[in-house]
């Protein structure tokens, strides 16, 4: 090869490295600018597990007294209980003849003290039956689409949903004879736009009976009562009040799209006990930054007093940050591709 | 006289081979551009909006959503054309190395956002188009090494010019 070409080929090379930390430099993608507060840590999580659960579709249906449920998005009837003390796991299939129509991407199991449910929001479809037998024992088809799906008893339940206006909204079902809907629509209070600057994630709080919306775009989470009232909206550890996002409609297909990529704030988010935990993005102050940079931090606030209580760390797994986590008893369980692991809680 | 006459064969049969893989390549690039191209200007908008996921590209995506495709048609034909085709060469290495850098730079962040390449390329994970992309850089590498101006030509005129004399 001559030598021209080496030239010319290592001024490629130099153009394309040149472009590209350009682009780097400018995007802010290296600075992790830290937020103007301060977390106090206390390292209550210890890993005592882990289970290769071989498949990387699962995400945390539930938790009850005595076990945390996985759900799995490819096998919808399919469920992975993990009992809270021994970490025993039992594979269980929800056995069934018959079923109503239901969709793939949009059916989702629950499970809360002595009933699993099975959602699909798209088909309008709540079936619910006992843990012990995993046998559908009711159907309902309701009146309205849903989104998110969380239930409080066996007969009620709360949902999000989209409104006549296509905006988020918040309501409750009760199951009978005649399913009673209500929605609150002053629950949520949008910025920018109804759809993406209001959406969150929806939790049912068994040791205090309330509801809480804890808002994926700004630092924000709801307090309500099954009656849909509020009880106080209170403010998280981060500084971002006004959701970071710019949507853009696409005219091709008439549907929403975020044009730029949103800022989270609230990444995952789970309930256990009287507390509130989140997995929280943003770097503190006081923070060291490679330690935050190798695991993920979960805040914890106690939803009875709405106060921030301290933080934790959950460590890397493979090199990657956990996806999702549910907590019950002394256990905590974090889903790594397809792998989860077990924590032990000491408090 | 036979044994020069050998290697003059040998040689041209050579510089035939080399064109074959140099030509070969620069189909596939072609294919591979033309096909991204078009499944991204098929629905441009979509593709702004994808590209405007990227932390790195958000500010460009406007620009970006026209250059790119575009870019790649004129690095086709550059590729298409005999002349043009060792700049169309640097220019198909330069492009996939920047594509590398980019998946590379997104690998290390912490978002993985969707790839935007079009159609059946966006099935493939981060991780294989990483290792796709290196290919082609590869590829293109090999072409630019393999090229000689008008080998095939040239050769020719060499085997028939030396019996001559």
């Amino acid at each position: 090869m001559k030598l021209t070409k080496y030239t010319t080929l290592t001024a490629c090379g130099g153009l394309s490295v040149l472009l590209l930390a350009i682009l780097y430099t400018r995007s802010g993608i290296s600075q992790t600018g830290a937020q103007p507060f301060k977390r106090f840590f206390r390292e209550i999580a210890e890993p005592s597990k882990v289970y290769d659960i071989k498949y990387n579709s699962y995400y945390i249906a539930g938790t009850t007294r005595d076990s945390i449920y996985l759900g799995n998005l490819t096998a919808p009837l399919h469920i992975i209980g993990i009992d809270n003390q021994s970490l025993d796991t039992q594979h269980i299939e929800i056995r069934t003849k018959t079923l109503p129509t239901l969709s793939l991407h949009s059916t989702r199991i629950s499970v809360r003290d002595g009933f699993f449910y099975i959602s699909d929001g798209a088909n309008r479809t709540i079936i619910v039956g006992r843990t012990g037998e995993w046998r559908p024992q009711h159907t309902y088809i309701i009146n309205e689409h849903f989104n998110d799906f969380e239930p409080i008893d066996s007969t009620f339940y709360a949902i999000g949903a989209y409104s006549l206006q296509r905006e988020n909204i918040l309501g409750t079902i009760r199951t009978g004879k005649n399913s009673i809907i209500e929605f609150e629509d002053q629950l949520l209070e949008k910025q920018i736009d109804g759809i993406f600057s209001t959406d969150g994630m929806l939790h049912y709080i068994p040791d205090l009976g309330h509801l809480i919306y804890v808002y994926y775009y700004r630092n924000q989470y709801i307090l309500f009562d099954t009656a849909l009232d509020l009880v106080t909206r209170c403010k998280t550890l981060d500084t971002t009040s006004f959701a970071q996002i710019r949507t853009h409609k696409l005219a091709s297909s008439d549907t929403y799209t975020l044009k730029a990529p949103p800022v989270l704030v609230n990444k995952n988010t789970c309930v256990w006990r009287k507390f509130l935990l989140i997995d929280s993005p943003a770097l503190a102050e006081n923070e060291n930054k490679n330690t935050f940079r190798l695991s993920s931090v979960i805040d914890v606030y106690n939803l009875q007093t709405q106060t921030y209580a301290f933080s934790f760390h959950i460590s890397e797994f493979n090199r990657s940050k956990f996806k999702s986590f549910g907590a019950s008893g002394n256990t905590l369980i974090a889903l790594f591709d397809h792998y989860f692991i077990a924590y032990n809680i000491t408090m | 006289m036979k044994l020069l006459y050998m290697n003059i064969d040998s040689g041209s049969m050579q510089a035939k081979i080399k064109n074959m893989i140099v030509e070969a390549i620069c189909f596939c690039l072609i294919l591979l551009f033309m096909y991204a191209a078009t499944s991204k200007l098929l629905d441009l908008e979509r593709f702004a909006v994808q590209i405007g996921q990227s932390r790195l590209l958000t500010e460009y995506s406007g620009v970006l959503a026209w250059a790119v495709p575009l870019v790649e048609v004129a690095v086709s034909i550059m590729l298409a054309i005999s002349r043009l085709r060792l700049a169309g060469l640097y220019a198909s290495f330069t492009i996939m190395l920047l594509f590398t850098g980019y998946i590379a730079l997104i690998l290390t962040s912490d978002d993985r956002v969707p790839c935007s390449c079009g159609g059946v390329l966006e099935m493939l994970g981060w991780q294989e188009h990483l290792i796709f992309n290196v290919f082609f850089v590869l590829l293109s590498f090999t072409a630019i090494a393999l090229h000689t101006k008008s080998e095939y030509t040239q050769s020719i005129k060499g085997a028939i010019r030396i019996p001559n004399k």
